[in-house]
């Protein structure tokens, strides 16, 4: 039972992750590789703002969604927006995404230095609850709230808001968006806004689950949020919920069971069997390309 | 007679080097319907989509009501009551019918749901199956879906590319029966055909396009009845 | 001297030889991060079971390591690449990636791989053993860049489907480049290990992968001395930072990362595009010899070259093409014409084998069309443009209509990189061949352009050579005139019909309709996926049927002028009919006629 939950409060956050990864993918049918590095930015402004500002673990937490948003503005205007009618376009994006995350991460360093960091003792409220007969603590179910509050409200913000119906006719069909008046490069700016910005939340999430940020936390999540999303599909939103729940709870059990050198295997096992049996991916569609 | 709502003055459109659009110019009255007219590979939905604001034009002026819309983008001109009905209706397969409408009222706002109902009211077919995928949909209602879709837009001038394509010809009568219900409510229409005879019947004034320019143009009943516009057409003429 | 920089010399040389790795792949539009795991497998294989230095000597000792390393990094990718190359994209990508991290962590659980600790292994490479393999290296990719083989992985990347309809087998052709990376990659990897002395898994992590992929990125995919400038960028920016006493730890990565992005925004082709690239032009004269071409048996006239029985395409329940029979005999050029709409493309689609038949059957050239792929029907004869010209944009006009030659020219790499004559001699008779039908559509002149550069009618007319290049029995244009004036389409016809006087069958959709008309022997009409009308161009022509289907029913010409003035009136003036009263509803949130609304706004 303990590892149940234990599994399914880190799955949230890696669905949370994965998430950004597939929304922007969804759109633009590009990766986003500047994410880990927004996830690993949020975690150090997030323990300054309650270090320095003296803020609340939880009223932190808007903040940072604003400051990943910016960050996401930025990284479409700076990464994306100059490649948008290149013939290598895919590569490109890549390249301007990694060398992106890497001058983000040497800014962390230049702020906070290459040492880990820790919330201030004494953050975090010991309140304990006893779910069936497991120990669970009030920040691991706030984890789980905020975490699953954001998908419910990114679900019905795409599947009945306008700006969401733009966003998934954007991800069909840019011309005809276009046509119907749709701004599509404002769209497609929004969305790496809200992408980065539960990348953010994520990245504080995590911080505060483990109480540490470092440079490389943003690496670390990377090859999962990879994994997650082809596991779930490529651009779908419940796939990512799924897929980020599956692999922390394969991950909990892998320790448990296996060892826990073994665990990325396991992960990339599971990606590897997706991949050839199912390379949409559990709730993807393929998308129909014209001849 | 007033000003034309709508005026194109020696267009040009190129994709790299290839020049598809050649010093285009024509005008629409308040509330008629113009037909453009010609070939495949005519540069009709070339001048269509840079007035629509999808292409930037290389070279000419646009006006609409009297401003300069030559480098506005589409998303704007829309809002403006300028919108298209694009080629091969470009529905949103995986979204539902109505939400297909909905995006149609993208600039409108508030006042976006009435006119939606509206559209049931006047397309069944599509207030039946509003929460369908707009992919179920057969190739005539979908060009419903995709005139409709234009229509919750609050045009005031619809430019429609090939609305006949692919059609079987009941449904052809059938989208032309909308498209004069459309002028007849006083909307500007700009056909842009290749079912010449057709879209010239329907419409007042004519212009027949090769290679990128206007090679004949008059009012359409004039131009139905030159033989020589129907070889031209035909492309008769240009092989010899 | 050279010692002072001999690390820089070595690293620039292993960043190198890693970033070819990626060129490899790359060159054919592949995207691959699994690299890493091939190298460190061969890292660690090769260590540890080459001999050791001390036993068998310093040279003989790396040569055995880099034969292991090699083989292993190949055949890792065929293991990898079997089941994985008919991904795309990300998709190849994050699945090469998955390899590599899994690669890295059961190896990490490995006792003879010393786990995290790594493996000591003695340090044999120098500078110049580093710079040989190097040189080897690029020497491989630069003797592969002007063969057959280099073009074809080229045409691949520049437009799959296009390369396909040429006769090149894209699957056979991905995975080979997948197994030359694999293949060097695994150098890769067991020089490293016999240059730091101590490797360990976490060495060959993703990060390491994400690096050659840069390295190979910002030196530039589509020119082999890129993945070389791409190291030196990479390793010396950060060198030429210390030189100029920039210390603070995050300054250098940021500029370093600053500048990689500058590469990618503003230097499409990476640094190695800063380098012109020249277009070889055939030599001697253009006598008609055809030697070091493959021959072709074409059909007797007469013969069927096509023949459909009954064959429709469904597509999500709407019929593109339904029940059509047609016979085409060798000699024949046939024009399909018919409305938007109609089903050409599809049909001509179903024949050149791009899109199955969802019932009926086709035979092409004695091949059944439908579970054949597409390289094979090429291979048969059958050669085609396309409707969106799909040239390969960023080769020469002379290099598309090469890769047009694929099928009758033969294999030249491997002779290349010995200097065989023969393989010259092969080269200049593809070249010949190449040239011939460039001159042919007229384009001699352009040969050196890029294609993407050539005007609208000349790529045309390119499309045109490339399709003749390989010496094609059944030739299929899809409107080949569409934006052509009337000049450029009567030289056209002209052409086509030179080429049917040369015993060429072909089948040509146009809707340039005067121009079918003069072109064709017979022509065949086509609505709603149904054959209308097929016969000689007088009867077609003739046909009210045919007349109909083009420019509507000729019938209620004189009503429809008269309903038209009316309605003119009716619009610009006084309120629609009811039927029309819910047109405009939401400008003024009313549903009354629109045309209060307008005067209101």
């Amino acid at each position: 039972m303990q590892q149940l939950l234990n599994g399914i409060f880190i799955g949230s956050i890696y669905a949370l992750f994965a998430i950004g990864f597939t929304l922007v993918f969804g759109i633009l049918d590009r990766l986003n590789l500047a994410h880990p590095a927004v996830f690993a930015a949020s975690a150090f402004v997030g323990i300054e703002l309650v270090e320095r500002g003296g803020l609340s673990l939880w009223a932190a937490l808007p903040v940072v969604f604003v400051f990943g948003a910016v960050l996401g503005l930025v990284i479409e205007r700076v990464a994306f927006r100059p490649l948008k009618n290149r013939a290598d376009a895919h590569f490109a994006g890549l390249i301007s995404s990694i060398a992106l995350a890497g001058m983000l991460i040497a800014l962390l360093q230049w702020r906070y230095g290459p040492d880990t960091r820790r919330f201030p003792p004494g953050s975090f409220p010991d309140t304990r609850f006893e779910v069936f007969g497991a120990q669970v603590t009030l920040v691991q179910v706030v984890i789980l709230a905020v975490s699953l509050a954001l998908m419910v409200g990114l679900t019905y913000m795409v599947t009945r808001t306008r700006l969401g119906r733009g966003m998934r006719a954007v991800a069909e069909n840019p011309t005809a968006a276009r046509v119907l008046g749709v701004n599509v490069d404002r769209v497609t700016a929004v969305t790496f806004a809200i992408s980065s910005a539960l990348g953010a939340v994520a990245g504080v999430l995590f911080a505060i689950n483990v109480n540490t940020a470092q440079l490389g936390m943003g690496a670390a999540i990377e090859l999962k949020g990879l994994a997650v999303i082809i596991v779930g599909g490529m651009g779908s939103l419940p796939g990512a919920l799924i897929g980020g729940l599956l692999l922390g709870l394969a991950e909990v059990f892998a320790v448990q069971h296996i060892g826990s050198s073994w665990v990325n295997v396991i992960a990339f096992g599971l990606l590897f069997v997706i991949l050839l049996l199912r390379p949409q991916g559990l709730l993807g569609a393929r998308k129909v390309r014209e001849v | 007679m007033s000003d034309p709502i709508l005026t194109v003055e020696d267009l040009r459109v190129t994709y790299g080097r290839v020049e598809a659009v050649r010093g285009v110019s024509f005008s629409a009255a308040e509330g008629s319907l113009v037909a453009l007219v010609g070939a495949n590979g005519a540069g009709k939905s070339s001048v269509i989509n840079a007035v629509s604001g999808i292409l930037r034009p290389a070279g000419g002026r646009i006006t609409f009501e009297g401003q300069d819309i030559t480098r506005t983008p589409a998303h704007k001109l829309v809002g403006r009551g300028l919108v298209q009905v694009p080629e091969g209706r470009q529905i949103l397969a995986t979204l539902t019918i109505e939400e297909n409408l909905q995006l149609g009222t993208w600039h409108s706002g508030a006042d976006g749901a009435r006119s939606v109902d509206a559209m049931y009211d006047r397309f069944p077919v599509l207030g039946e199956r509003r929460a369908l995928p707009a992919g179920a949909l057969s190739g005539g209602e979908q060009q419903m879906l995709a005139i409709a879709r234009a229509l919750v837009a609050g045009p005031k001038v619809m430019l429609m590319d090939e609305p006949s394509m692919g059609l079987a010809p009941k449904i052809v009568d059938e989208v032309f029966r909308v498209i004069e219900e459309i002028r007849a409510s006083g909307t500007t229409v700009v056909l842009v055909e290749q079912n010449a005879r057709r879209a010239l019947r329907a419409a007042d004034h004519g212009y027949v396009l090769q290679s990128g320019e206007v090679v004949h143009s008059g009012p359409a009943a004039e131009l139905l009845a030159d033989e020589r516009i129907v070889q031209a057409y035909l492309g008769v003429e240009s092989g010899t | 001297m050279l010692g002072q920089y001999a690390t820089t010399l070595t690293f620039i040389a292993l960043g190198a030889i890693f970033a070819y790795s990626f060129y490899a792949v790359l060159i054919a539009g592949q995207l691959s991060l699994g690299q890493a795991g091939f190298a460190a497998l061969a890292a660690f294989s090769g260590a540890y079971l080459a001999p050791a230095p001390d036993d068998v000597g310093d040279v003989p000792s790396l040569l055995v390591a880099v034969a292991i390393g090699m083989s292993v990094g190949a055949l890792g990718a065929v293991v990898l690449g079997l089941p994985t190359m008919h991904l795309r994209g990300v998709f190849l990508a994050i699945a090469t990636l998955g390899f590599a991290e899994a690669v890295r962590v059961v190896l990490l659980n490995q006792e003879w791989t010393g786990g995290a600790q790594g493996l000591g292994v003695p340090r044999v490479l120098t500078v110049g053993m580093a710079w040989t393999a190097l040189a080897l290296v690029a020497y491989w990719f630069w003797r592969m860049g002007r063969s057959r083989y280099g073009r074809a992985l080229e045409a691949i990347r520049e437009d799959e489907l296009a390369a396909r309809s040429m006769g090149i087998d894209v699957g056979r052709h991905r995975l080979a480049a997948f197994i030359t990376a694999g293949a060097v990659a695994g150098l890769y990897g067991v020089l490293y290990a016999y240059y730091v002395r101590l490797i360990a898994p976490n060495d060959f992590d993703f990060v390491a992968a994400v690096e050659g992929l840069v390295t190979a990125v910002v030196g530039g995919s589509t020119m082999f001395l890129g993945p070389l400038l791409g190291s030196g960028f990479q390793t010396i920016v950060p060198e030429i930072q210390r030189a100029v006493g920039v210390e603070a730890g995050w300054i250098r990565p940021f500029l370093a990362s600053l500048l990689l992005l500058v590469v990618i925004l503003f230097l499409p082709g990476g640094l190695a595009s800063l380098i012109p690239r020249r277009t070889r032009m055939p030599s001697g004269a253009a006598d008609d010899d055809a030697t070091g071409l493959a021959g072709r048996r074409h059909p007797e006239a007469g013969e069927p070259v096509v023949t459909l029985s009954g064959l429709g395409k469904e597509y999500g329940g709407v019929h593109a093409v339904r029940g059509v029979d047609l016979e085409i005999r060798a000699g024949e050029v046939v024009g399909l014409i018919g409305p938007n709409g109609a089903g050409k493309t599809t049909l001509v689609n179903m024949i050149s084998g791009l899109v199955p038949p969802s019932s009926g059957s086709a035979t092409v050239l004695g091949t059944t069309v439908g579970s054949t792929p597409v390289h094979r029907i090429a291979a048969a004869g059958v050669s085609r443009t396309f409707q969106h010209s799909k040239l390969f944009n960023r080769l020469s006009a002379l290099e598309n209509v090469l890769v047009g030659a694929h099928l009758v020219s033969r294999p030249t790499f491997l002779r290349r990189l010995f200097w065989l004559p023969s393989a010259r001699r092969d080269e200049q008779a593809a070249l010949r061949q190449a040239a011939r039908c460039l001159e042919r559509v007229g384009l001699s002149e352009l040969a050196a352009n890029r294609a993407e550069s050539l005007s609208y009618g000349d790529q045309r007319r390119l499309e045109i050579a490339r399709a003749l290049a390989s010496d094609p029995s059944l030739l299929i244009l899809d409107e080949p005139a569409a934006g052509m004036n009337h000049v450029e389409a009567a030289r056209l016809s002209e052409l086509i019909r030179s080429l049917a006087r040369d015993g060429l069958t072909i089948l040509f959709i146009e809707h340039n309709v005067g121009m079918v008309l003069q072109t064709c022997t017979r022509v065949v009409v086509l609505n709603f996926g149904e054959v209308i009308a097929s016969g000689a161009p007088d009867e077609v022509a003739a046909d009210p049927a045919v007349i109909e289907a083009y420019l509507g029913s000729a019938e209620e010409d004189a009503d429809g002028t008269g309903a038209r003035a009316g309605a003119t009136a009716a619009g610009t003036g006084d309120a629609p009919p009811d039927a029309v009263a819910n047109l405009r509803p939401g400008a003024a949130g009313t549903l009354d006629t629109p045309d209060a609304t307008r005067d209101a706004t």
